[in-house]
């Protein structure tokens, strides 16, 4: 049926799997699709024998090729890793190689030298594997709209990783251009199991598309089991390290031949390799360390040693979430929640990948009430409880940096990009004006009321917009994009050798001298020039560990609910999992404390510290949702007295903290958790600005107007350097209805504050009988919240009577 | 309400417009304006608002008219960047107040070319020296002798004060430090740079209306 697939796959000796056979059906039929499939199963063969096959057997294109003058592009393969991308540069060479093709497979990305990427323009290979940046790069350069003019394939490989990003928004526009240079362009998806996949599918290939869905029906084996410690008195009730639990993770490690231990940040990796290299020296050398701020160089390194079976354990991060596989490795662990179920399956996957063998996975909580989450985790995987990946829309900061990459390639007719803009999913609701006010933010540099001449950035000609400026063409093509980090300094040995990255807030607290632990290596701090840091290795006294930004994710709705249906275990008698009838005794301390609530029963602290008042409330209705009814909550208790709360939240319940006291009661508390009123509270009642100027740092930095620098002459453009903080409040003051300020806003409001799961959440607590309970001490509940370091901030007293109080606090203690 | 400060026997009044008033000379010290960022940025091609320049220059025009003052200083960093229109608008301004001296003690960010400056009413200076022993200048003087006060900007400083119900919030601040007092940056589009409190130096809080020490 394919050709190629038949006769490479039986010199391997391999049987292709029916999805397989399925895909390359449908791309031969001339079908756009999306592949349902797991890692490690030929999901790439499954689309590139059907590339193949359309190459040399499609009779249209054997026509159409006859009159190329020189090769023209035929496929577009889109990652979203480096790493992944090179894996699937090796696979599809190795097929050409094989089979003695002249087929040939580039790849382009961040690491493509220059020179190489100016011949891959003048002389384009037939396939290239590259990333969503690196096609808004192409279609950033002249004759980019030539570049792709017979170009038959885009795959968008772990679509469902995309998706869920702004990246997708990036991978949704470069769509809608290329699909209207060449309509008959094939687009084919590849994405792992989420639980929206028809929307996903239908946002790649575009309303009422014709396209396929394919399938791999292959059920993978796994076993799951939590690390429990030895004692749970001794465990503590809040925290997010877990180191305390080692012992019985390097005893796991001894007993599999490769093992990749998964952290939640780049800190806690670094963490976790120097305790393990500390209390267990005979690692070193076998043990390794992988995270997004190392040097390609490190990582490579550390990703052959892994194929080799050089390692016996890396500690890693979401870097080795995706993709590659490694052979060797056959055991994973888990340290923290997951706070996804996805993820969680993904990082499974890691390890046993081969279809017939078992995935081994082990859970290790870093703090008591945590532990449940194993029997969570286990719920969700069984009743198949998957999450959706929610795409983005109206992205506007996505759009004007895409506008402006138009503009520095071959330039844009308005109207035509409109019509084009208005295909995809992210922008289909988008109105002409909106369109223009995004247009005119890029030539007037805001309304065309108060245009300044001084402004200069688009330029009409001939009925095209261009960019003139040599400058800021340079200037955009360095920042597109759609991930925003912060100032990055790079770490390099004083023999120029380099290390990582490490964000310049770390950087700028140490002094020379001081030791920090960054790759796994301690270092001592030399010198600080331009964006670099040198160092140097050192045996000297205990060092710092880097705290990088972001990173910070919330558990998933889904992954919430599982755990709340693993609380409602907790009254249980029989048939309850091991993890929770292990925490019994934390429970009875909590009762014994506070109280325990019961299916129907909703418990309420109000408890009182030298930090002022706190109200505890336990709905068990996900981060997400909380901080919303915290803010609510916050605001009613605003209205009957003025104050300020410092909120903090988690999945089981969030902390109003004030220094303002409240006389609560039973109907107090039934009022201020009433559903009435609710949507009016919502709308007019939250203060969402701190939400929304975090929010706005990213926005900011995708719609160009923070920018980073250019490198290598970073003194240069400091007085172009602000923080995304100033223009928040410039926009707030001088222009309030700004489209991009109103995105920030609307994406606090459809990622932070939804609605309809707050209304949900208001009307199924007023069904609750309230526990209320006065502790006199915090409670095994409380703890974790209370601990929490990441804060929101509400205030409804005016600002005047805020500087009273700090003033009295002030003058006090002058007194 | 100021904070009066007395250094060499002169008294320093810390303002809350984040302004040093010194009634001995009538002098006004302003530093770290940084006119003219905001039209920078937009001259770069990056779309911010344009700043309305009126709302800034009334904030002086308040204090000029508040207090005896015969002498305007800006301790460096006055206008951004290079020229862009909001330098002539700010020449306009200057014009209003013909009995007034305006003196630049040069900063970093003061890069105009020297023949728009001196078309300009303001006097140009490397620092001021005031006969009590003071010293005016951007960026704090090495090696000053002993007893001289260096009056300075340049660092935007500013200070955390925590409040019960773990707030926090971050002020910008006067900062003595030895003999040097820095001023906050006067600019309303600047950062703060923070400033931890020790038992070696003082903080000067502008809360509001007020200017308050931090203990």
């Amino acid at each position: 049926m394919n050709q190629f697939a038949d006769v490479w796959f039986h010199n391997q000796g391999w049987e292709p799997h029916v999805f397989q056979r399925n895909a390359w059906r449908e791309i031969a039929k001339g079908h756009s699709g999306l592949l349902n499939a797991p890692t490690g199963f030929g999901k790439t063969f499954a689309i590139w024998f059907g590339i193949l096959a359309h190459y040399y057997g499609d009779k249209k294109y054997q026509a159409q090729k006859k009159k190329f003058r020189q090769n023209k592009l035929h496929a577009i393969w889109i990652t979203p890793l480096r790493a992944l991308s090179k894996e699937i540069y090796k696979a599809t060479t190795q097929v050409s190689d094989d089979l003695e093709l002249d087929y040939q497979v580039e790849l382009r990305t961040g690491d493509t030298s220059l020179s190489q990427r100016q011949k891959q323009r003048k002389k384009p290979p037939h396939a290239l594997i590259t990333t969503p940046e690196s096609v808004h790069l192409l279609l950033a350069s002249k004759d980019g709209t030539e570049y792709f003019s017979q170009l038959a394939f885009i795959v968008v490989d772990e679509w469902h990783e995309l998706l869920g990003s702004k990246r997708g928004v990036l991978v949704e526009l470069a769509l809608s251009r290329i699909k209207a240079i060449n309509p008959n362009l094939k687009i084919w998806g590849i994405s792992a199991t989420i639980g929206n996949l028809p929307e996903a599918q239908e946002i790649l290939l575009g309303a009422n598309h014709k396209g396929v869905m394919v399938r791999a029906a292959l059920k993978k084996s796994m076993q799951i089991e939590t690390v429990l410690p030895d004692n749970l008195e001794k465990f503590p009730w809040a925290g997010h390290l877990g180191i305390r639990l080692l012992d019985k993770v390097m005893a796991i490690v001894e007993r599999y031949q490769s093992t990749l231990i998964f952290t939640n940040t780049r800190s806690q990796a670094e963490i976790w390799y120097q305790q393990i290299i500390m209390h267990y020296p005979a690692f070193a050398g076998i043990l390794a360390i992988h995270h997004g701020s190392l040097s390609d160089e490190v990582r490579l390194w550390v990703e052959d040693a892994l194929h080799e079976g050089r390692l016996k354990a890396v500690v890693c991060t979401s870097s080795l979430d995706l993709g590659v596989d490694f052979r060797p490795v056959d055991c994973v662990i888990q340290i923290g929640s997951p706070k996804g179920v996805a993820r969680f399956l993904q990082r499974a996957g890691r390890s046993g990948h081969r279809p017939h063998e078992t995935s081994h996975i082990y859970y290790v909580p870093t703090n008591s009430l945590e532990i449940i989450e194993g029997d969570s985790l286990k719920y969700a995987i069984k009743e198949q409880i998957i999450e959706q990946r929610l795409p983005y829309i109206r992205s506007f900061d996505v759009l004007i940096q895409y506008l402006m990459t138009l503009a520095v390639g071959d330039g844009f007719v308005a109207e035509q990009i409109f019509q084009e803009v208005r295909t995809t999913h992210c922008f289909a609701s988008i109105t002409r004006k909106e369109f223009d006010e995004c247009l005119s933010m890029l030539i007037h540099g805001g309304k065309t009321l108060n245009a300044y001449d001084d402004f200069h950035r688009l330029v009409l000609k001939d009925g095209r917009f261009t960019v003139e400026s040599r400058k800021l063409a340079m200037r955009h093509r360095l920042s597109i994009g759609a991930i925003v980090s912060d100032a990055m300094m790079k770490v390099k040995f004083m023999s120029g050798k380099y290390l990582g990255t490490i964000e310049e807030s770390f950087i700028s607290k140490l002094n020379t001298g001081d030791v920090f632990w960054f790759s796994g290596r301690q270092l001592e701090l030399l010198r600080v020039r331009n964006m670099e840091v040198v160092v140097r290795p050192t045996t000297k006294s205990k060092g710092v560990v880097p705290s990088w930004m972001g990173g910070r994710f919330s558990i998933s709705p889904d992954l919430g609910i599982a755990i709340r249906h693993s609380f409602e275990s907790i009254h249980k008698k029989r048939k309850v999992s091991p993890e929770v009838s292990f925490l019994q005794p934390l429970f009875k301390e909590q009762e014994k404390r506070s109280g325990l609530p019961r299916e129907d029963e909703l418990l309420v602290e109000y408890v009182t510290t030298k930090y002022g008042y706190h109200l505890f409330v336990y709905p068990f209705d996900g981060k997400l949702v909380h901080e919303g009814m915290a803010q609510v909550l916050a605001y009613r208790l605003g209205k009957i007295k003025p104050a300020t709360f410092s909120i903090a939240s988690n999945e089981y319940g969030f902390e109003l903290l004030s220094a303002t006291k409240y006389e609560i009661d039973h109907t107090f508390i039934q009022k201020l958790l009433s559903p009435a009123g609710l949507h009016q509270d919502i709308t007019s009642g939250i203060n969402v600005q701190e939400m929304a100027r975090r929010r706005f740092r990213d926005i900011a930095g995708i719609a160009g107007l923070v920018f980073q620098g250019y490198p290598g002459k970073a003194m240069k453009a400091k007085h172009l350097q602000a923080n995304a903080g100033l223009f928040f409040s410039v926009f707030e003051d001088y222009d309030p209805d700004n489209l991009l300020l109103r995105e920030a806003y609307d994406e606090v409001f459809d990622f932070q504050l939804e609605e309809g799961r707050m209304q949900l959440a208001f009307e199924r607590i007023a069904q609750h009988a309230v526990i209320l309970a006065f502790p006199k001490q915090l409670t095994p509940f409380s703890f974790p919240i209370f601990s929490e370091s990441f804060r929101e901030k509400y205030s409804n007293e005016d600002w005047q009577s805020r500087l009273e109080q700090l003033k009295l606090q002030l003058e006090g203690k002058l007194a | 309400m100021a904070k009066k400060l007395i250094l060499n026997g002169l008294e320093l009044f810390l303002l809350p417009q984040k302004v040093v008033y010194i009634p001995a000379h009538e002098m006004l010290v302003v530093s770290d304006w940084h006119i003219g960022k905001l039209g920078h940025f937009r001259k770069a091609g990056i779309f911010v608002p344009p700043m309305r320049l009126e709302e800034e220059f009334e904030r002086l025009e308040l204090l000029l008219r508040d207090l005896l003052v015969k002498k305007v200083v800006f301790l460096g960093d006055l206008f951004h960047s290079d020229w862009n229109y909001e330098w002539d608008e700010f020449q306009l301004f200057l014009q209003r107040f013909p009995s007034l001296t305006f003196t630049l003690t040069l900063g970093n960010h003061d890069i105009l070319p020297k023949a728009i400056l001196e078309r300009s009413l303001i006097e140009l200076k490397d620092y001021l020296l005031l006969p009590e022993g003071i010293v005016l200048s951007h960026e704090p003087i090495r090696q000053l002798d002993k007893g001289i006060y260096n009056v300075v900007g340049h660092l935007h400083p500013g200070c955390e004060v925590a409040l019960r119900g773990r707030q926090y919030y971050k002020l910008p601040c006067f900062y003595l430090e030895d003999t040097t007092l820095t001023l906050p940056a006067f600019g309303r589009w600047t950062g703060l740079y923070m400033v931890p409190k020790r038992h070696d130096n003082r903080l000067f809080a502008v809360v509001g209306n007020d200017v308050l020490e931090l203990t």
